[in-house]
């Protein structure tokens, strides 16, 4: 009898190894496709994201708008008023 | 494919106009400095003649004096021919010398003709006065200069951040971007208010809180919101 409970003990240990737990509602099924799959797009390394990043199987920058190249010039201005009154030193004058 | 070359032509009109505006803000900036310097450059001319007059009337010798100042003139006209900021600043430095050489060659004279301080200053003051008109003048026009530049510079990157903003529709910090460029298009009386005060502090607090929320809406486009 008591190898008979031994043996229900294994087989519930071997069973509950190979059932993979259940995937609760709204947990991230993104990273089981790839990045073309997710409509995104990979950027490589000279490219950023400027939108969100999408969880991928192939790719760790899968963006989900277009990549930009770093150097590009999509950059905001920066307010550049130039030098005011550096130059007054020439002359002290105010 | 039809849709690939339009978003190429989108990009590189991008670029252009970008690249354009960019020269053109250089050029609105350089025309600043060119008319502040053209002002600073003709009370040196003026006061460096009635100092050079002064030597002559107490028997001093004026041919340094005259090559100083020839030298500075000569140096004052290349600076208008710099294209960038660091250029004139080189150029400034070199006009900056020559005045320096002359300021030195005149206390030199000075002394070993035993000038008289007050009537050096007086010869001076006259001639200061007798240029204010032009002075005066030349400082409105710098005033004008700067006033109509800032702003322009202003309106070209307003332009420039909006077009930018517009594009990014999907952007993860679109709102954001939209509200911090509302912040910076706010900004523009309080600029042109800065500007017309002519207080330095004042423009200088107002552009530098442009500049600021500019560098915010940067951080926004770039993802960190």
């Amino acid at each position: 009898m008591k190898t008979v409970y031994v043996f229900i003990f294994l087989l519930l240990v071997i069973l509950a190894g190979c059932v993979k737990p259940a995937q609760l509602p709204g947990e991230n099924n993104q990273a089981k496709k790839n990045c073309a799959a997710l409509n995104g797009f990979a950027c490589k390394s000279n490219e950023e994201c400027r939108g969100s990043l999408l969880q991928s199987l192939d790719s760790k920058n899968c963006c989900n708008i277009k990549c930009i190249a770093k150097t590009d010039s999509m950059e905001i201005p920066k307010f550049d008023f130039g030098k005011t009154d550096g130059d007054n030193a020439l002359g002290e004058l105010k | 494919m039809r849709r690939m070359l339009l978003l190429f032509l989108l990009i590189s009109l991008m670029f252009y106009t970008a690249s354009a505006q960019m020269d053109d803000n250089l050029r609105l900036q350089l025309e600043v400095r060119f008319a502040n310097l053209d002002r600073i450059a003709k009370a040196l001319d003026v006061s460096m003649d009635a100092l050079a007059s002064y030597i002559a009337s107490i028997n001093g010798d004026t041919s340094k004096l005259k090559e100083f100042k020839s030298g500075f003139e000569s140096k004052a006209a290349d600076l208008k021919t710099a294209k960038s900021n660091l250029e004139i600043d080189s150029k400034a430095k070199a006009t900056a010398e020559k005045v320096g050489f002359f300021w030195e060659e005149y206390k030199v004279q000075f002394d070993a003709n035993k000038g008289n301080l007050f009537l050096a200053l007086k010869q001076l003051s006259d001639a200061l006065k007798a240029a204010k008109p032009e002075l005066d003048s030349m400082t409105g026009k710098y005033w004008q200069v700067r006033k109509d530049n800032a702003l322009q510079i202003y309106d070209n990157d307003v332009e420039a951040a909006q077009k930018i903003v517009d594009l990014l529709q999907k952007h993860k910090c679109k709102t954001q971007m939209d509200s911090k460029l509302e912040e910076i298009k706010s900004s523009r009386s309080e600029l042109e208010s800065a500007l017309y005060s002519k207080n330095e502090i004042q423009i200088i607090n107002t552009q530098s809180k442009i500049i600021l929320l500019a560098q915010q809406l940067g951080d926004f486009a770039a993802g960190k919101c």
